[in-house]
């Protein structure tokens, strides 16, 4: 018997030890997936993920559903096409024929797509700003100070960014009435099942939010990455200038016109010729076209997002496929020529520069003009978010409302427009007050940014009703501003799963 | 052959016990009653002592004992033991009379054997020789109408296909519904398909069914467990059942070599009548006319002047030629027992270019080294290439435009495969088949181009297999360890030819994958089995068991083919694609297992059994779960009250069964669900990595609640035998993708949460009747039935319905709280208008809407009975449940019959109430340049009072038939009775056999799928176009119809 129990026990002990052999497996680590565990493990790892929030913000990643593309262009185009810059000509709804038409609902594609991948991005950026705190990356000498610093001020500077066109898109502008229901704000990583019910906020909470992100971010951030001069890194990355200009369209936004006048003397100077005297130091760029083309680093571009060959938009993603003419793009919504901007010959004559960046295409027929800002094939044309000329007009704007029509305001028009037609400048004596000199600026403003996703942005901003446009193929009527088609609707799966939203009204 | 099986279990159950002794020595011969032949493997004891022999080959024994022998005990399983005094007779002349009817069969069970009396779990059990000869392509197709409780489909006449296995219906939403299949103890490789989430899928370019590697001549039998107390000892794995397969093994004795082979032809069952180029080309015009349009189709002469009349069929269908061979020799002694086979089979399938080769090779054996250790292996090394085109078929393809099951039907009678210079009609400019002298289109692609041209395969080998060592601690105590492993490599190919089809886009393209998986399997068992008090006998079995997996695939592709000379991806290419898939995974599972089992006399049955499971893809502090189930039975013929000549004569063996317990399903849960993930990618020309996956801590395993309750008995002295189960099932935790807000910005906006439920319940009816028992003739039949009750009881909130999509596009099914799953879901029709010829819709509200497809205007085609606009119907809000298409009642009725060296049999199989969304009818209608079915030409509206379901053709017109959208018209009853299975065999005689020096000899032959009874107008009733997928069954859409299989065999023994 005696024999018997050891030899059970032998075999006991060599079982246990096989199976203590494998424990391991029962934690297995994924070969092709990095854990969170280990995601900040590296400093290369870390700069991946900041690299991956950029790549957020152009597109969502996860899902095969590229349309979930956020400022990629689709964004852009959709500020664009809401304003009157812009025909149709294929009536296709997933290339956002609804949206030029203004009658979208909350489960059309764009509304729902948008809306999805911008949140998406807000959630990484969550989640990094989170487990780069919990990791005490800095603690262990993963990274230096400074780079904790890039890093966080990169990420809010993005967070503030996704939610500013999120609110262009959602919510009724900050100056018909800062009390309207803003965005959903997520400032904390989600991860699992938990919150689901979020409300709105107000529309003045979601600025606020926007700047508290910026103004923590900015001192954060270095102020150049490299060199003062620009370079195709200042351009994809944010760094102290980028939040700067950014801040100059966000205080316009608000009507908050002395911050956006502090904001802009920071980045410009107070004479001609202006530049940036502090950080990457901006200036125009000699020719207007020479912006739209590779590198897509002129003086004067400050923030855009990145295509290469091997990382395109996608398909029906990228400016290209919307107004360039085949067969570089798909030639889909050719310029409204009809537009009062457009034929506006007097103060944009001809030979204005910013008139010869398109291409005339015939369609059924009939020949019109593409805008030819994103001629490349295959589409790695940058996608703008912003440049120098509208700081300058922005520091005009405002200077204008603090000052009143003051040399410096003139002058910053007259730069950007003598750039691209020469034969006009403009005096303080032009105008009577400073609502004709704004007047002035966003007749500007539109003939410079057609087709940068600026249009509609100066459109809601000045409460202005959308224009009616439209031409034998499709049309589509004027939105006043208590129109509920003013703004997108919050789409249907964020209804159906948040009970506390309330839907635009 | 029987006999071989009685032996097979002797051997299991008395071949470890043999011993050795001296002095007095005994010996004589033992043979059967039933044809008065030797008996080899008849255990012979002498009463009261250790020392026993086996018989041999010829039936013979010789015992030597130390003591003075009284009785020799003789026993054989299956046939009734008869204790022989010993007396002054030397030399025994033994005659063993069969037990009732092999009801004392074993069957295996978990981790073990039972007497299958002594089984109070639900078990049924088929043996391998009623599936051998079967011409299919696996073993599991071959269950089909075997089992109570257990439903097979077929999908299709597609090589490789695998078949959609449920045992006692739906256990899941997410994640498999289809059982776990053991071999020889080790837990097979999952079949990689779209519903299968536990491997990531790397799709085969031509179907692989990983349980075709498996040789169904090697198999002895197959146990299928059904309730909770049969499967509790396999745990989180054990929800939809376990099927065990038991390989053969070599008998003491009876050495022979065995030769099986057969030739097999193979056709498609049923196809669709569809219009030729005369009735095309009126009905086409036709539809023209009816909205203003010129002629488009004219005829066209062939090269020898005779005008093109094409019937695609001949083209894509063949009869298909297939040969089998097997070839196994078997053996045993005392120490060893070895059986090796080495199995063949080529051949092709009834679509062309589809075909398959098939080699396979088994080595089992066991030799017992001494009183105390015996070791064996089993191994079994497969090899496979299968070559299939688009058939269309498999889960996905539904709507592919290269699908020959689509092409078949819509490729229209006007052209022909070949323009008449003899090269292929296709036109370069469109990329379609070439139109000839006609204006509009005539099909997609040219079929006999893509055949022809194109290419895809899949080449597998599989090693599965083990080595056991069985160690004796003590009389009643055995140990029992096993290391087995299942290693599979597949390697696909596909090829898409530049100039047509699929490949033009791209100028040709070219993929390969690879997926390779590898499983090893380690179990410790400790086994005690003892009577007490000469009544009470316990067996008690406890174990380990871990299993681990590793999955690795990758895959590459190019685009551009340089030259047509090439037609691989190894060949000449310009463009390098990014890989289109990649996976490196691999699970865990750590388990501990036991169970016990009382008998009382054998009139109390009672048996505990249990696990727990540790799983790698759960979260860390939730990864175990705990299992388990009891079952009690009741013996009451073993009663005072029931034991007597009176009752028995009319019932014997009166057994009461149930069963509880609590298993699980793991299937929904991915390698890696727990975790927080993040993937990388690229922003600007750096990498980057990216937040992907947000884990749920929280998942654990889909719950599954079995209760049975089971009555059996024998009438008339057990010539009928009844079988009754009832079972209910409720399965909680079901894992379902819970939308989040997208505000959140989760990953996907879903996550993976246990929050469905769902029960099944039923009977199970198995009777088997040995009709006559004629010395020349015997006739016995089994019949099964088998009812099922599935309802979803519970989806999570914010989930009213699940989706269920056909390949992408059709919405056809919807799974809704209070319905089964899976329902068909479509809007409702209501004939025909008699007087204008158009479709009939009803709106929710029980309005009529009319389609009128020749409106121009797109918003006046849908009109209320009073005229005015409606909007246009469509299936968000205008859909309800047109029925579901899981069948209520299924089952399989067998008879066999015997005449003297003849054999008969007879399979049945048949499902009866449930519905069939017939999407090819919906397709066989289209008004587009599809060609129609005859129907349609025959009976299309064309005058007022025309009553018809067919409405006025109109040109363009895919609504009113329902190509846009499921319609209630198309949506029929399944019901059918199939004649699954006839064969005829001739068994040479004992006599002349031995005279040309064979053993036994056999010639068949065999029918499968030979006639299907149904008023279901699609090509069959058994169908499943997305594959083994839950959430939508009953869907026929464009598949090639099932395989009609007729075959001649020769069964040959040495």
């Amino acid at each position: 018997m005696k024999k018997i129990l050891i030899k059970i026990s032998a075999l006991a002990a060599a079982s246990l030890i096989l199976t203590s052999c494998f424990q391991d497996y029962l934690d297995p680590i994924p070969k092709i997936s990095i854990s969170d565990l280990t995601a900040f493990e590296t400093a290369q790892k870390i700069e991946g993920q900041v690299m991956g929030l950029y790549q957020a913000m152009r597109t969502e990643t996860n899902t095969v559903n590229l349309s979930q593309a956020f400022l990629s262009g689709r964004t852009q185009i959709y500020l664009d096409i809401k304003g009157d810059d812009f025909w149709n000509l294929t009536q296709n709804q997933t290339t956002a024929f609804q949206t030029w038409q203004h009658n979208v609902n909350s489960a059309t594609n764009e509304v729902q797509n948008t809306w999805g991948a911008a949140y998406a991005a807000i959630n990484k950026i969550n989640t990094f700003l989170e487990g780069l705190d919990a990791s005490n990356a800095v603690g262990k000498n993963i990274i230096t100070e400074a780079k904790y610093k890039q890093y966080k001020g990169e990420a809010l500077s993005m967070r503030a960014i996704a939610y500013f066109y999120l609110a262009q898109l959602y919510a009724r502008p900050y100056n018909q009435n800062p009390n309207n229901l803003g965005l959903v704000l997520r400032l904390t990583a989600q991860k699992s099942s938990a919150d689901n019910d979020k409300a709105r906020s107000s529309i003045k909470d979601t600025y606020d939010q926007i700047l508290a992100d910026l103004n923590t971010a900015e001192p954060l951030l270095p102020m150049f990455y490299g060199t003062a001069a620009n370079s195709v890194n200042n351009v994809t990355r944010i760094h102290r200038n980028t939040i700067i200009a950014f801040k100059t369209r966000v205080y316009l936004h608000m009507n908050n016109f002395p911050a956006a006048l502090t904001e802009g003397n920071k980045i410009v100077s107070a004479n001609a010729p202006f530049s940036a005297s502090s950080g990457v130091t901006y200036s125009l760029a000699p020719t207007f076209a020479s912006i739209f083309l590779p590198p897509y680093a002129t003086s004067e571009s400050i923030f855009s997002i990145a295509f290469t060959s091997t990382e395109l938009p996608g398909t029906q993603n990228g400016f290209a496929v919307y107004y360039t003419i085949a067969p570089n793009g798909n030639q889909e919504y050719p310029m409204n020529t009809d537009s009062p901007n457009w034929k506006n010959t007097t103060d944009f004559p001809l030979t204005d520069a910013r008139r010869q960046i398109t291409r005339k295409s015939t369609v059924s027929g009939i020949e019109y003009t593409f805008l030819h800002k994103y001629p490349l094939n295959p589409n790695t044309d940058y996608a703008p978010i912003i440049r120098y000329a509208e700081v300058l007009l922005n520091v005009a704007e405002a200077e204008a409302k603090v000052n009143g029509v003051n040399q410096r305001a003139v002058s910053l028009l007259n730069a950007v427009h003598s750039r691209s037609e020469s034969t006009k400048t403009y005096s303080v004596s032009d105008f009577a007050n400073a609502d004709a000199f704004i007047d002035q600026l966003l007749k500007e403003r539109n003939m410079e940014f057609i087709g940068e996703g600026i249009r509609a942005m100066d459109i809601t901003r000045k409460l202005k009703p959308f224009p009616a446009k439209g031409n034998t193929v499709a049309s589509a009527s004027a939105v006043q501003i208590n129109d509920p088609a003013y703004v997108w609707p919050i789409p249907q799966t964020e209804m159906s799963s948040n009970s506390l939203i309330v839907q635009n009204q | 052959m029987k006999k071989s099986l009685l032996l097979l279990i002797c051997l299991i159950c008395f071949g470890v016990t043999s011993a050795y002794a001296q002095a007095v020595q005994l010996s004589g011969t033992v043979i059967s009653s039933e044809d008065n032949m030797p008996l080899p493997g008849v255990s012979v004891l002498v009463k009261g002592a250790t020392s026993g022999a086996l018989t041999d080959a010829d039936g013979k024994f010789i015992i030597k004992s130390n003591k003075v022998a009284k009785t020799l005990v003789f026993s054989c399983m299956g046939y009734k033991t008869q204790e022989v005094e010993v007396g002054a007779t030397k030399d025994f002349k033994i005659t063993m009379e069969p037990d009732a009817f092999l009801v004392d069969e074993v069957v295996f069970v978990a981790y073990g054997v039972q007497s299958k009396r002594d089984v109070s779990g639900s078990i049924a059990s088929v043996k391998g020789e009623a599936l051998k000869n079967v011409p299919v392509q696996s073993f599991d197709q071959a269950l089909q109408g075997k089992a109570a409780g257990v439903n097979v489909t077929i999908p299709n006449g597609v090589i490789g296909n695998a078949p959609v296995i449920r045992v006692r219906g739906y256990n899941s939403i997410s994640g498999s519904s289809s059982p776990l299949v053991v071999v020889d103890g080790i837990p097979l490789l999952e079949n990689v398909s779209t519903g299968d989430r536990n491997l990531r899928t790397v799709r085969t370019a031509a179907p692989t069914n990983m349980m075709g590697d498996i040789n169904p001549g090697d198999i002895a039998s197959i146990e299928i467990l059904k309730d909770a107390s049969a499967t509790a000892v396999y745990g989180s794995r054990a929800a939809n059942g376990v099927i065990l397969i038991t390989t053969k093994k070599g008998v003491d004795g009876a050495s022979k070599l065995s030769y099986d082979g057969s030739v097999q032809f193979t056709q498609a069952s049923s196809t669709f009548d569809v219009m030729d180029a005369y009735q095309f080309i009126e009905h086409k015009n036709r539809a023209r006319a009816n909205i203003g349009l010129a002629p488009a189709y004219f005829l066209n002469n062939d090269a020898n002047g005779n005008v093109i009349n094409t019937d695609w069929r001949d083209y894509i269908y063949q009869t298909g030629f297939q040969h089998n061979h097997n070839l196994s020799f078997s053996g045993a002694n005392k120490t060893t027992n070895y059986y090796v086979s080495l199995g063949y089979t080529k051949g092709d399938g009834m679509v062309k270019s589809n075909d398959l080769e098939k080699r396979s090779a088994r080595f089992n054996i066991e030799h017992k080294i001494n009183k105390m250790f015996t070791v064996g292996s089993n191994f079994t090394y497969s090899w496979s290439l299968i070559n299939a085109p688009n058939t269309g078929s498999l889960n996905g393809d539904s709507f592919s435009s290269a699908g020959l099951g689509r092409t078949v039907f819509i490729t229209s009678p006007i052209v022909g495969p070949y323009k008449n210079d003899g090269s292929y009609n296709i036109d370069a400019a469109s990329g379609m088949i070439g139109t000839l002298n006609n204006t509009q289109s005539v099909g997609f692609f040219n079929p006999v181009f893509l055949i022809d041209k194109n290419q895809f395969s899949a080449q597998s080998e599989r090693l599965l297999g083990s080595i056991y060592l069985n160690v004796n601690l003590l009389k009643d105590l055995y140990f029992r360890t096993s290391l087995g492993l299942d290693n599979s490599l597949v390697e696909s190919k596909q090829f898409w030819h530049p100039e047509h089809g699929d490949g033009r886009q791209n100028g040709g393209l070219a993929a390969n994958y690879i997926d390779r998986r590898n499983r090893w399997n380690i179990t410790n068992t400790l086994n005690y089995t003892k009577t007490f008090l000469e009544k009470l006998k316990v067996t008690a079995m406890a174990g380990s068991e871990e299993q681990y997996t590793h999955i690795r695939s990758w895959s590459a592709s190019q685009v551009g083919l340089t030259d047509i000379f090439y037609d691989s991806y190894e060949g000449g290419w310009t463009t390098p694609q990014q890989p289109p898939r990649a996976a490196l995974e691999e699970n865990y599972f750590l388990s501990f297992f036991g169970r016990l089992n009382i008998d009382w006399n054998k009139k109390y049955f009672v048996e505990i059994s249990g696990r727990r499971d540790g799983y790698s893809g759960l979260a860390a502090g939730n990864k175990f779960g705990n299992f388990g189930g009891m079952s009690f039975m009741w013996n009451a013929s073993k009663e005072s009250f029931l034991d007597n000549d009176f009752f028995k004569r009319y019932i014997s063996d009166l057994r009461i069964k149930a069963s509880y317990g609590r298993v699980g399903n793991i299937s929904a849960v991915s390698n890696y669900a727990s975790l927080f993930l993040y993937g990388s990618g690229i922003y600007n020309g750096n990498s980057s990595l990216y937040f992907a996956q947000a884990g749920n801590a929280d998942l654990r395993w889909e719950a599954s609640n079995k209760f049975d309750f089971g009555l059996s008995f024998g009438l008339l002295k057990d010539k009928i035998q009844v079988d009754f189960n009832y079972f209910n099932n409720t399965v909680e935790d079901l894992i379902i993708q819970v939308p989040q807000s997208p505000s959140k910005g989760i990953p996907d906006d879903l996550i993976f949460q246990n929050i469905g439920s769902m029960k099944n319940n039923g009977i199970e009816l198995t009777l088997t009747s040995y009709n006559i028992d004629g010395k020349d003739f015997k006739w016995n039949t089994t019949l099964n039935l088998s009812t099922l009750h599935n309802e979803v009881t519970a989806l999570a909130p914010g989930v009213p319905s699940i989706v269920g999509v056909t390949s992408g596009t059709e919405t056809t099914n919807r799974t809704l709280v209070g319905y089964p799953i899976g329902n068909i879901w479509g809007v409702k029709t209501l004939g025909v208008d008699p007087q204008t010829g158009r479709r009939i819709f009803e709106k929710l509200d029980g309005r009529k809407v009319y389609y009128d497809h020749s409106q121009t205007v797109p918003a006046n085609r849908w009109k209320y009975e009073d005229g005015t606009n409606a909007a246009a119907i469509n299936i968000t809000e205008d859909g309800r449940v047109l029925g579901s298409p899981i069948p209520k009642v299924y089952g399989g009725l067998d008879n066999n019959f015997n005449y003297k060296n003849f054999d008969l049999s007879i399979g049945l199989s048949y499902a009866f109430d449930f519905k069939i969304y017939n999407g090819s009818k919906a397709g066989l209608r289209d008004q587009r340049f599809w060609n129609n079915s005859v129907e349609v030409y025959e009976t299309a509206w064309k005058n007022p009072g025309d009553i018809t379901d067919i409405p006025k053709p109109i040109w363009g017109d895919n609504v009113s038939n329902g190509s846009t959208m499921v319609q209630s018209q198309n949506v029929e009853k399944g019901d059918f009775v199939k004649l699954r299975n006839l064969s005829f065999g001739y068994n040479l005689s004992e006599k002349f056999a031995k005279k040309i020096g064979v053993s036994k000899l056999r010639l068949y032959f065999q029918a499968f799928n030979l006639y299907t009874f149904t008023k279901y107008t699609g090509a069959d009733p058994e169908i499943s176009s997305n594959g083994d997928a839950n959430i939508t069954p009953g869907v026929d859409r464009n598949s090639v119809p099932q395989a009609r299989t007729y075959s001649f065999g020769i069964n040959l023994t040495f």
